[in-house]
């Protein structure tokens, strides 16, 4: 408990972006390939820039899965070849279908706010229903992407979302 | 104390194999199942744990996300376990984030976890705590990416051990059942290597016992403990066939002296007895041959006397040697008593007889010596000795006559009383005391004790004065304590003494107890100076119930009468001879007062005085008694007097007519025997009896042996036989015999024969009836009891001699004999009693016979007759009791005139009776 206490200067205010963002990559498994150009960091990439954004800036140097994250922004789509995570911003709305189809086929897990993400072709959407944060999944963008997401993480996501599963 | 096994051996070795293979078989198990039951707990608790852990990583996306809802669903899957009672979910900071109850309670989380004493529910390490068998409660943290995001609490109740438990238990005693038969079955075969070799030992031991064969060993099979006791067994049999041996050689070796011992024992036995028979013999010998001189002496000495031709000094000295001979014989048989008694030859003859009779008998037997020395003597017996006991009665009347002659000769004036005592219960205690009481010289103290040691007199000086060898009182002390009893004396010198012993003499319950009663209510004057005899007779009189007043003298006699009413007394008794007014003059002048002139008199006098002219009585009933009185006959003496008083002076004859006066005019008499055969073969015996006989007037023939008796016998006749018994050759004895065949074989009348014996042991009267002969005569005898014999035998022979002529004597000759044959030498004259007892009945009876003839009073005549008849033949008056019972017929049926023509032919006969019996008495 008292390493969990000690551990609570990184842990982002319940319910942001950053707090959900963490939680959920704890059940997603990547292939190992995956962090072969990352030297074993888990590269946290932005794109877009936006209030949401911002927070997860600080959950650069934090670890996940063991390993260290790194937060990492970026301007455009196709510099997203060595990120594990890619949080796309409300603000990236008209350039979405670019930008997930230059990560389409690599072990990139897709995470935005905005309404319909995953609609669209995104992995995990994160929603707020009457003030209560949760978040939808898209199990057939992940699978195509070779990341596992835990069925645990799918059960959450069935239970607080409304038609997220697929 | 232990309870001694019955088990055999062969039964405990069994139990104790099952038992101890049972028991280790049950510890085991028990423990098995122990270990089982927890290994089974611990992975079933390990189960719960690996359970848990995996619930417990389904929880980690709910704990992640707050999804308490999904948690829920996740541990609610646990609920397929049993076992699992409760499951409490606990986020990262230890709070219950889900609660998830199986079992169906209600407990809080918070109290299941006191229960279990938890505080820390975060704990990062698992854990499995149990309470009981099967409480077990399960802590499993929940990790996510190396983080614990919170722990699993699980609570469960293993059930299941239960059932695991069950079949255990089963198992186990299946096992033991098989495990007890497998050790039953095993045991019985190791036990033959133990029970073998000891059941070999219990048969050799018991073949020992049996066959008593010390030779006998038991096998050997092992060197065990069982083997070193079969050794023990071994040696002892060995030890004990060697002690064994050395036993029979002792006991041979002591068999050897005890025989010898024996045979010594048997030889001195046989010489004692020797001893003794020769000694006894000795003394009939010494007895005959020292009374066949004395008896020339005597006889001789008492012809002198009797002489003519002597002059009064030559008369004197004829006197002294026959006192003096007298005197000798009596130490003589006080000696050959005492020898008797010495040798342990007397023994005493049990017989039923009457205390009261043997006493009176002694009393009357020495009754003329004091009164002839002007001694009273008197005998107070209590009424209720009147019972017959047994004992040996000759010799209690010689201890009796011992003490009274003793007073009588050391008293020379006053009285001399016998009592006798007795407690009353003879069947606790039948021991009777006896006193004689004298008023004469007294015993010194000193001398009390040794008075009745043998030889032993009061002293020198007395000796001298009072003749006697002290041989007396020696035998009385030894017959007394034949008797179980002992005597003893008290004295006061110059006062007087008393002398008493103590009889152990059983009543014999055979013997009716005759009760004699007279009439109720009889009132009685007794007039007598003596106190002692007025205290005597009131004695008996009490026992009838008389109620009697006392005067002590006539004068005090009549002034009693004076104030009496008419009829106030039924009957007097008056002592003739009373200072101042004699008794018959007193009787005289009562019956010459109107009041009281009928009234019954009964007289009592000395037996030695002559009874006094008394014709001034005739006028009333008067009987007459001799002093001193005898019970006996004073019952019979009132009973006549008050239950017949009306008859014609009741005269009471003397029952014991030794009367001085009477035998001395008898001897002058001549004897109605005129010849006799004297069968003797000693010269002075038969000089002495041939010289008593001629002053007798009798002829005699004499006869010197058995041969010459039978052979003058047959051919003479003769009255009597005198017959000597101790003859050579033929003896008395067998002479008798002889001649009572030879009587018999030729229809001849019978001859009386008299014995003369010397031998004065014991049995000869018995040998002398049983030999045929009639009367005894013991030698030395007087003339007097010579003539008394004699005159005896004259009525039987006259009857006898009669028989030709009438059909039937008066006197039946065997019924006299048989009552004869009652009297024994030296005994109570118990004829003279039968016959004074028929004469006082049978005048009462023909008296009522004769007064119910005359009131024409059949059953009267019958009754009368009827008793009559019966003591008529007691007596042998046969043919008058046949005339008896013709007159109780004839009175029975009815033929009254027939029956008094024969009641007076019944009177005439019964003088005639009277007579005969009269003569009989005096000869007996």
């Amino acid at each position: 408990m008292l390493a969990l206490v000690g551990a609570a200067y990184a842990v982002p205010p319940d319910g942001s972006e950053a707090a959900l963002l963490i939680k959920i990559g704890k059940f997603v498994h990547w292939p190992d390939a995956a962090f072969a150009r990352s030297h074993g960091a888990l590269q946290l990439c932005i794109l877009g820039a936006d209030e949401a954004a911002a927070t997860i800036d600080s959950l650069d140097g934090t670890k996940l899965q063991d390993r260290v994250i790194a937060v990492v922004h970026l301007s455009g789509a196709e510099e997203s070849s060595g990120c594990q995570i890619i949080f796309i911003s409300r603000s990236e709305g008209e350039r979405l279908g670019q930008a997930l189809s230059s990560v389409a086929h690599s072990p990139v897990l897709t995470v935005s706010d905005m309404e319909g993400f995953i609609a669209r072709g995104g992995m995990i959407g994160l929603t707020t229903v009457n003030g209560k944060r949760g978040f939808e999944i898209n199990r057939a963008a992940s699978s195509r992407a070779g990341l596992t997401i835990g069925a645990q993480l799918m059960q959450i996501a069935a239970a607080g979302t409304q038609g997220g599963k697929r | 104390m232990r309870r001694k096994s019955r088990l055999s051996v062969a039964t405990r070795l069994r139990f104790i194999v099952v038992y101890a293979s049972v028991v280790a078989l049950l510890v085991g198990s028990v423990l098995y199942i122990w270990g089982e039951v927890f290994s089974l707990r611990r992975s079933l608790a390990q189960h719960l744990l690996t359970l848990a852990t995996t619930v417990g990583a389904n929880t980690t996306a709910a704990l992640t996300f707050s999804d308490r809802a999904d948690a829920r669903n996740v541990l609610r899957s646990l609920g397929a376990d049993p076992n699992i009672r409760a499951v409490t979910l606990y986020d990262a900071a230890g709070n219950v984030f889900v609660d998830v109850d199986l079992s169906g309670g209600n407990a809080s989380p918070r109290d299941r976890l006191l229960s279990w004493g938890i505080a820390n529910t975060a704990a990062r390490e698992p854990s499995i705590l149990f309470q009981g068998l099967t409480r077990a409660h399960i802590h499993v943290p929940v990790l996510l990416d190396g983080e614990q995001v919170g722990a699993v609490d699980v609570d469960a109740e293993l059930t299941q051990l239960y059932a695991q438990l069950k079949s255990s238990l089963r198992s186990m005693l299946l096992g033991l059942l098989l495990a007890a038969t497998l050790a039953f079955v095993l045991s019985l075969r190791l036990q033959s290597t133990i029970l073998t070799p000891l059941n070999n030992l219990v048969r050799a031991v018991r073949k020992v016992r049996q066959s008593k064969n010390f030779s006998i060993r038991a096998e050997k099979t092992s060197d065990d403990e069982i083997g070193a006791l079969i050794d023990g067994f071994n040696e002892m049999m060995a030890e004990l066939y060697v002690y064994k041996n050395e036993l029979e050689k002792l006991v041979g070796e002591r068999t050897v002296q005890l025989n010898a011992a024996v045979a010594e024992a048997r030889e001195a036995l046989e010489r004692a007895r020797a001893a003794s028979r020769a000694k006894s013999e000795f003394l009939a010998r010494m007895s005959h041959e020292i009374r066949t001189p004395m008896n020339g002496v005597l006889g001789i000495a008492e012809l002198l006397r009797q002489s003519t031709t002597l002059d009064e000094r030559q008369r004197r000295y004829a006197a002294t040697i026959q006192q003096s001979g007298n005197a000798l014989l009596d130490i003589i048989n006080d000696i050959l008593d005492f020898s008797k008694i010495e040798a342990g030859k007397l023994e005493l003859h049990v017989e039923p007889f009457n205390v009261r009779d043997i006493v009176e008998d002694a009393v009357d037997i020495l009754a003329e010596r004091a009164h002839s020395k002007g001694l009273q003597l008197f005998c107070d017996m209590p009424s209720d000795i009147e019972k017959s006991v047994t004992g040996d009665a000759q010799r209690l009347r010689q201890i009796v006559i011992n003490l009274i002659s003793n007073a009588v000769k050391f008293t020379e004036r006053g009285e001399v009383k016998i009592t006798v005592q007795h407690s009353g219960s003879d069947f606790f205690d039948p021991m009777y005391r006896f006193e004689v009481v004298d008023t004469g010289i007294g015993i010194k103290p000193e001398s009390c004790s040794t008075i009745f040691e043998s030889f032993a007199q009061e002293d020198t000086s007395t000796t001298r004065r009072h003749e006697g060898t002290g041989l007396g009182l020696a035998i009385s002390k030894q017959l007394v304590e034949l008797m179980g009893g002992e005597i003893g004396v008290t004295s006061i010198l110059g006062v007087g003494s008393t002398f008493y012993f103590t009889a152990r003499l059983p009543t014999d319950t055979a013997a009716a107890r005759e009760r004699q009663e007279l009439p109720l209510r009889t009132r009685m004057l007794l007039v007598d100076d003596s106190a002692t005899s007025r205290e005597v007779l009131k004695h008996h009189l009490a026992a009838w119930s008389v109620r009697v007043t006392e005067a002590v003298s006539g004068s005090q006699a009549l002034e009693i009468l004076d104030k009496a009413l008419g009829g106030e007394f039924d009957v007097l008794i008056i002592d003739t001879q009373m200072p101042g007014m004699d008794g018959v003059t007193l009787a005289t002048m009562i019956r010459n007062r109107g009041d009281f002139a009928g009234v019954p008199v009964l007289m009592m006098h000395p037996v030695s005085a002559a009874i006094p002219d008394a014709t001034g009585l005739n006028d009333g009933p008067t009987a007459w008694l001799s002093k001193p009185v005898r019970r006996k006959h004073l019952h019979a003496a009132l009973t006549a007097l008050l239950v017949d008083p009306g008859a014609e002076q009741a005269r009471i004859p003397q029952a014991a007519p030794q009367s001085a006066a009477v035998a001395e005019t008898e001897v002058r008499t001549a004897s109605r025997i005129q010849r006799v055969l004297l069968v003797e073969d000693n010269p002075v015996n038969q000089e002495v009896a041939q010289a008593m006989l001629n002053e007798l007037g009798v002829e005699v023939v004499s006869a010197w042996s058995g041969e010459e008796a039978l052979e003058k016998l047959k051919t003479d006749h003769f009255e009597v036989v005198l017959m000597d018994c101790q003859m050579p050759k033929l003896d008395g004895y067998a002479t008798a015999t002889l001649y009572r065949t030879w009587e018999q074989e030729n229809s001849r009348g019978r001859t009386p024969i008299v014995a003369l014996t010397a031998n004065a042991l014991s049995g000869d009267a018995e040998k002398c009836f049983a030999a045929g002969m009639d009367r005894y005569l013991s030698k030395p005898f007087t003339s007097e009891q010579l003539h008394s014999v004699l005159q005896s035998c004259a009525s039987v022979s006259m009857t006898t001699a009669s028989e030709v002529t009438r059909k039937s004597a008066v006197l039946d000759p065997s019924a006299l004999g048989r009552i004869r044959a009652l009297h024994k030498p030296g005994g109570p004259n118990l004829f003279a009693k039968v016959v004074g007892l028929y004469f006082s009945s049978s005048l009462a009876l023909t008296d009522a016979i004769r007064a119910a003839a005359f009131t024409r009073d059949a059953a009267g005549i019958r009754e009368a007759a009827h008793a009559l008849k019966s003591s008529s033949a007691n007596v042998g008056a046969l043919q008058f009791a046949e005339l008896c019972k013709e007159v109780e017929m004839a009175a029975a049926q009815g033929q009254l005139d027939f029956a008094r023509a024969l009641v007076d032919k019944l009177l005439l006969e019964y003088k005639h009776v009277l007579q005969a019996l009269d003569a009989q008495n005096i000869a007996a």
